[in-house]
């Protein structure tokens, strides 16, 4: 693992958001939307950001782009500490990240035609000498994402949401970038044009050498996209490794949870008998002491309300749990 | 046949827009006995949720129920004055939607909501013997802290509970049928293990037929016993869940179930074809046929009827035609 580039890299990163008294005047109060995560994303794969809403996977997804400044830690990418580079230094930067959103119906101007959509990041970063190669390289584009070029002049809403989607990629490859944050972008998609979806996904990655970081809460598609994932809970990550080791021997008690609340495909087989977890997500706001997942945790003792567990090495992965391991 | 609780027959609903007619439901028939849980299943559009507010009289304008009919304990629906039958529902038959916050009513308390439910259809009851029924339904519904949350606002509860009191109100009048329309869909994933695990214990508790109307063929696998596949409008496919799922027959459900990734293997999913048609414009013969790999030249021509595959298990597809009921590979 130590020979492959560290393409983005998070240290400490942090982010907690003011509460506002119903005056609108910031009190003392946060929420702890992302705290203290260190994440690595190597060149090539695709790691995935797995949770249930509010545990800031998209928040964290955020930040790596820098749509979202960090109240606290760093950001590197390809080396390069890029926490503090101003807008300019940022659009050099962008040339190589660039993101895909999950609503295909608000990501996408209405007012704007498949081509200028598609054109802007080359108009904005000046990439074509001509109008005719621009042309030439939307087409292009098109054609990589399935969409067939002579609808270049379309209205978004002339589409339908699985090429709307398409277009969203399209978009987003149009720079040439190494990373794509893709948040959520198969949610709102039916399944049968969700598979679709990935597969032109998977395509895409192989054909560009691209890395992915895929924020989902659908763990069957996570499953399949991704090389490693990074389970998160409340801001926090509890489990990092390879998505066979996960999946096949969860560590952390909520990776266990969340894998078997999934329906099973096969009506013979399911969690009629076994044990669902109990509870709702704690307040982001008050999160309970030492580990975040103990009020929920049927595993939890005396030293998981002390004691924050430390993500350690457990074999290959990384588990933040007291109990792991042992 | 004849003493299912619920049985639609040769259902139509249709809506009038501008651009043409658009046949939302085009001859759907499904039955459901007493104590049932079946599931509907089918991508949006596919006119799953249409075949519920049919059921219920919600249809709004320009559509209408122009044709079949629906038979609920012995009584036709479709027949009755309105009056009659607003009085069936939610009290015999009740629905719950997808969306917690937007079917509950955000300035009235959860409590005086459910209480309202059932005084409706409780003519004799006091207002303090109701809200005792609440109180009791919250607790039944896992609602935690359930005199406390009776005052409590939509705005003040989770999704999760907010989901419970959906529930709650639903069977507070012990319904013998409840539409679910997506129920678990806007919900995290162990939060909806929590709410299907709710619904199936009061399901065998009371007794109550369950239509669960869904895309989500996970949940369809755990919760229901039968199913209906259902494509643009049409049922394609029905049986029992456990033989549909081990002997899939039409080549639609077949190809929905090879796209849901499936936690074991990372095999490259399939893909069905194309996408949905608009339903202004279907395609002549079959309308499942330009997407369908095995289409034949007779797909394109005439419309299948619904064929039997095996006892009880029915299939919309010339696959299935008798003579040449040879299966697929």
């Amino acid at each position: 693992m130590s020979e492959r580039e560290i393409l983005l890299e998070t240290r400490n990163l942090t982010k907690e958001y003011p509460l506002k008294n119903s005056f609108g005047i910031r009190g003392k109060q946060v929420v702890h939307a992302v705290s203290g995560v260190d994440l690595q994303i190597f060149a090539g794969e695709t790691l995935s950001l797995v949770g249930e809403s509010g545990c800031g996977k998209s928040t964290l997804g955020r930040m790596m782009t820098r749509l979202i400044e960090p109240t606290k830690g760093q950001l590197f990418f390809e080396g390069q500490d890029i926490t503090g580079y101003s807008d300019r230094e940022m659009s050099r930067v962008y040339q190589k990240i660039q993101m895909i959103f999950q609503d295909p119906y608000a990501s996408l101007d209405p007012r704007m035609k498949a081509r200028r959509i598609i054109e802007e990041p080359l108009v904005t970063h000046k990439v074509c000498k001509s109008k005719e190669e621009r042309e030439k390289r939307v087409r292009e584009l098109m054609g990589m994402v399935g969409i067939r070029p002579e609808l270049i002049d379309r209205y978004p809403h002339q589409f339908s949401g699985g090429q709307r989607q398409r277009i969203g990629i399209a978009r987003a490859l149009a720079l040439n970038p190494r990373l794509m944050v893709c948040d959520e972008p198969v949610s709102a998609l039916d399944v049968s044009i969700q598979s679709q979806i990935l597969n032109l996904l998977k395509d895409l990655q192989e054909q560009f050498k691209l890395t992915y970081l895929f924020i989902s809460h659908d763990l069957g598609v996570v499953h399949y996209i991704s090389d490693r994932i990074c389970v998160m809970f409340l801001g926090k990550v509890c489990e990092i490794g390879k998505t066979e080791e996960i999946y096949g021997d969860p560590l952390h008690p909520y990776t266990r949870f969340l894998l078997r609340a999934v329906p099973s495909m096969d009506p013979e087989k399911g969690h009629k008998g076994q044990e669902i977890l109990t509870g709702e997500i704690p307040s982001a706001v008050n999160p309970p002491s030492g580990c975040r997942f103990r009020t929920r945790c049927p595993y939890a003792k005396e030293v998981c309300g002390q004691r924050e567990p430390e993500l350690r090495n457990v074999g290959e992965r990384k588990v933040a749990c007291h109990m792991a391991g042992e | 046949m004849g003493d299912a609780l619920l049985q639609i027959e040769d259902l139509h609903t249709t809506f009038y827009t501008r651009d043409g007619l658009v046949r939302a439901v085009d001859g759907v028939s499904i039955e459901i006995e007493a104590g049932e849980s079946v599931g509907i299943v089918g991508e949006s559009g596919c006119g799953k949720s249409m075949t519920a507010m049919s059921l219920m009289g919600l249809l709004k304008k320009p559509g209408k129920v122009d044709g079949g009919s629906i038979v609920f304990d012995g009584q036709e629906l479709l027949a009755m004055t309105a009056k009659d039958r607003r009085k069936l529902m939610g009290n015999r038959i009740s629905m719950i939607f997808q969306e917690p916050m937007t079917s509950l009513n955000p300035v009235i308390t959860v409590g005086r909501q459910v209480r309202e439910a059932l005084l409706l259809h409780n003519k004799g009851m006091s207002r303090s013997q109701a809200k005792e029924r609440v109180i009791q339904m919250f607790q039944l519904v896992g609602i935690p802290d359930a005199p406390k949350r009776y005052g409590e606002y939509p705005h003040q509860l989770s999704g999760g509970l907010r989901q419970r009191v959906m529930i709650a109100m639903a069977m507070v009048c012990d319904p013998g049928l409840l539409i679910a329309d997506e129920p678990t869909t806007a919900l995290d994933v162990t939060i909806e293990a929590q709410i299907l695990r709710l619904m199936k214990d009061l399901q065998e508790d009371k007794g109550t037929a369950v239509m669960m109307i869904t895309h989500n063929l996970g949940v369809v696998a755990q919760f229901c016993t039968r199913l209906y596949v259902m494509y643009a409008g049409k049922v394609m496919e029905s049986g029992t869940v456990r033989e549909i799922f081990k002997h899939v027959c039409h080549p639609y459900t077949d190809g929905l179930m090879r796209s849901v990734p499936d936690m074991k293997s990372k095999e490259r999913l399939y893909n069905i074809r194309g996408m949905v048609p608009s339903m202004l414009h279907l395609p002549k013969g079959c309308r499942f046929c330009p997407r369908c790999q095995y289409s034949m030249a007779r797909c394109f021509e005439e419309e299948p009827q619904i064929y039997e595959a095996s006892p009880g298990h029915f299939a919309r597809c010339f696959l299935f035609d008798q003579g040449k009921g040879e299966k697929r590979p």
